[in-house]
């Protein structure tokens, strides 16, 4: 499947948050359908019918198997740096498609940070941005933050190749983040 | 010194928590107005304004940064810089963490307003240089330090990038286009906090 279809399995209708959920555990670690199931709070069944959604449109693959509770689970990955979206994904549907698609990842992406807020994440410590800035610019400011933003989008994934070479060999348990950029005309 | 740490601390949360502070502030980050200005601008009372500019000066949010004749009557002008509004640390240790977590929940929801009538508009994708990132990072304790450092670096330079821009605007009067830039970054919670 192309990265349209992807695309459209992550953010088509109907949608469902589960998918994305899903989706994003897989990034950051491998997982059975049942730890994902636990992780989320949804039942497996459910979880299961997202991973087959997700297999068939490339996004995950299978790493291997473990046994569990007596019984012989798949381990699922994410596929390579799937889990990053960017605008030019967008690009490749019809405008009005393209609305769409953008409305529902802005929810999703939304929701996830209020999720986090009302889990604690912005309280007791100061370890969080939320940061908003209003900007008027030139064609070269623009130009100029676009590419800070390319730079620190390159480096977030040095810094999260390293993060999962080093703990492959501690075996250190990651915390999980997020991180959003956004850069639009208002 | 520490009453007035605590007033700022305070004034920037209501800021970021009012959808008409926010408006105020966004609107003398992007140029400096005068209260008649922004009254025009917003469709609110100028005496609200007023109130609120002038909380927000006597919290060091906001300055005076000249005077306007407009016929007989000599008006302030009020410009605000966007470094000013940056929750910190020490705004955070000062209250109650549950309020700074509502006032962050708010400040989102005010952002994903913002975002969503840009992508509704029309404007949100329309620019090939914008940026919609959205990257999950699973890290260790040396990754975290590395993504905190990182996000706060970016927010950096996105406010020296605008100082630079102001500052050629002023001399080539180039039309200006408007925007808006997030930084998020966030320890993810998902499923049931109780765990």
């Amino acid at each position: 499947m192309d990265n349209r279809g992807r695309l459209r399995t992550l953010l088509g209708s109907p949608l469902d948050p589960l998918r994305i959920a899903v989706m994003t555990s897989l990034t950051l670690r491998p997982a059975t359908a049942t730890e994902l199931a636990d992780e989320l709070g949804s039942p497996v069944e459910r979880v299961r019918y997202q991973l087959k959604q997700l297999r068939q449109a490339g996004l995950v693959g299978i790493r291997g198997q473990v046994e569990r509770r007596g019984a012989v689970e798949h381990i699922y990955i994410a596929k390579s740096r799937q889990g990053i979206y960017t605008r030019n994904d967008l690009l490749e549907f019809p405008n009005w498609k393209q609305q769409k698609y953008g409305l529902s990842f802005l929810r999703v992406i939304f929701n996830e940070a209020l999720e986090a807020a009302r889990g604690g994440a912005f309280e007791g410590h100061d370890d969080y941005s939320v940061v908003r800035v209003p900007l008027r610019l030139d064609r070269e400011g623009f130009d100029e933050i676009s590419a800070i933003f390319e730079s620190a989008l390159r480096r977030l994934l040095d810094i999260r190749e390293e993060c999962l070479a080093r703990m492959e060999e501690t075996g250190e348990e990651p915390t999980s983040a997020t991180s959003i950029l956004l850069l639009f005309e208002t | 010194m520490v009453d007035g740490s605590k007033k700022l601390a305070r004034e920037k949360l209501a800021v970021a928590a009012s959808p008409l502070r926010s408006a105020i502030a966004t609107s003398l980050v992007l140029r400096p107005a005068t209260a008649a200005e922004l009254a025009a601008e917003l469709d609110v009372p100028v005496e609200k304004v007023r109130y609120h500019l002038n909380r927000m000066r006597s919290a060091g949010l906001v300055d005076l940064c000249g005077k306007r004749r407009n016929g007989r009557v000599t008006e302030n002008v009020y410009a605000a810089d966007p470094r000013s509004f940056l929750i910190e640390a020490a705004d955070a240790a000062d209250l109650p963490s549950s309020q700074v977590a509502y006032v962050n929940a708010r400040a989102l929801k005010l952002m994903f307003r913002e975002a969503t009538a840009a992508m509704r508009a029309g404007t949100f994708a329309q620019r090939p240089e914008t940026a919609t990132i959205r990257f999950p990072l699973p890290l260790d304790e040396q990754g975290w330090l590395q993504a905190v450092e990182l996000h706060r670096d970016l927010v950096e330079k996105i406010f020296e990038a605008r100082d630079s821009s102001l500052r050629r605007m002023e001399k080539s009067g180039e039309k200006p286009i408007l925007a808006s830039a997030f930084v998020l970054f966030f320890e993810r919670v998902t499923g049931d906090p109780r765990g």
